[in-house]
């Protein structure tokens, strides 16, 4: 299935696209994701995105309005799009 | 707490507003609220509060006035350069506001004052951009129990959410770690980081007075360059290091 990944914050600035496509198998996680995203992305984005070939912990994944546990499998759909949400501060 | 003649008349056109009516400023009125850092974000939102009838404003943040403070921290002037930037926010709310009380302090939160600063309030505006501040600021008001209104921003978006101890997802639980590589100095334009900050006033005053919808288990994502809201529904972590054992009500036992 074809998902499109939307970068939010500071991981839009880091991106040389706002959203890209990956393809994975059909009940893949939001983790499953990462090794698509590492193919693509500028080293500063996967330190801002991914730790030990997962998304990072700080970083939101947002389905559908929701944020899920980017572990858990079956919630994405073929031509869903993800959006994923670094942490952004005050100041 | 019952309003002046003076504030009666100072506060007629929001007093207007159904939902806060007189008993929502009296509620205003008596209310504290602390802000940490007043900067792009906290200075917008203390002068929302002040114009607002906010009783007493705790205002912390280190430092003099710098000129890249000026495109965003609206309650430092030209004339302010090199000099304390709490003093300025100070006068500046008092000129606006005369009758507010504030507590202006020369620090921005560390170990050392962080539960005594959040004690005196009755509500917490996060505006700091150092993530260290910002969960020990969340991991004081869960010990606490004191409701805390986090927002931020990076170039052309913001986000906001209201943490209430126990029942919302708490700071650690939507950054369990401090993200590798931020930066405190990042790219913003301070329309953005006033916008964020009047909603974030926004809430704060609907919490205080007690109406409206609050930003409870939400997180709002703001994008200035569709403008476009989203509201995105978030979790409490059932690991969260600071918030897991809590159940609504129950403020935790200090563990340091």
């Amino acid at each position: 299935m074809k998902i499109t990944v939307q970068f939010l914050g500071q991981a839009r600035q880091l991106a040389e696209s706002d959203r890209v496509t990956v393809e994975v198998p059909e009940g893949a996680s939001v983790d499953a994701l990462v090794p698509g995203l590492t193919a693509e992305a500028s080293e500063r984005l996967l330190t801002v995105l991914v730790e030990d070939q997962k998304l990072r912990r700080s970083v939101i994944a947002i389905l559908n309005d929701e944020a899920i546990d980017p572990s858990d499998q079956d919630l994405l759909q073929d031509g869903d799009e993800l959006s994923l949400l670094p942490p952004m501060s005050g100041g | 707490m019952e309003l002046t003649g003076e504030e009666r008349a100072i506060y007629e056109w929001q007093i207007w507003v159904d939902e806060l009516g007189p008993s929502g400023q009296e509620r205003l009125k008596a209310s504290t609220a602390l802000v940490t850092r007043v900067g792009g974000l906290g200075g917008p939102l203390a002068q929302s509060l002040a114009a607002a009838g906010i009783g007493k404003l705790i205002l912390a943040h280190a430092g003099n006035t710098k000129p890249s403070d000026l495109n965003r921290q609206i309650l430092q002037t030209h004339g302010q350069l090199g000099k304390s930037r709490i003093e300025s926010c100070q006068r500046r709310l008092l000129d606006l506001n005369p009758r507010l009380e504030v507590e202006a302090v020369p620090e921005n939160v560390h170990e050392g004052n962080a539960a005594e600063l959040v004690s005196g309030a009755d509500i917490v505006f996060d505006c700091a951009p150092l993530f260290e501040e910002r969960l020990l600021l969340n991991r004081e008001c869960v010990h606490q129990n004191k409701p805390l209104i986090d927002a931020a921003m990076f170039e052309l978006e913001g986000q906001l959410t209201t943490i209430i101890p126990g029942q919302t997802p708490c700071l650690a639980c939507l950054y369990p770690e401090i993200p590798p590589g931020w930066k405190r100095e990042f790219p913003v334009i301070g329309a953005v980081s006033a916008t964020v900050a009047n909603l974030a006033a926004l809430e704060g005053i609907k919490l205080l007075a007690g109406f409206g919808e609050l930003l409870t288990s939400k997180l709002l994502v703001y994008d200035a360059r569709s403008m476009t809201f989203r509201k995105i529904a978030i979790h409490r972590r059932v690991d969260c290091a600071v918030c897991s054992t809590l159940t609504p009500g129950t403020p935790t036992e200090k563990d340091d």
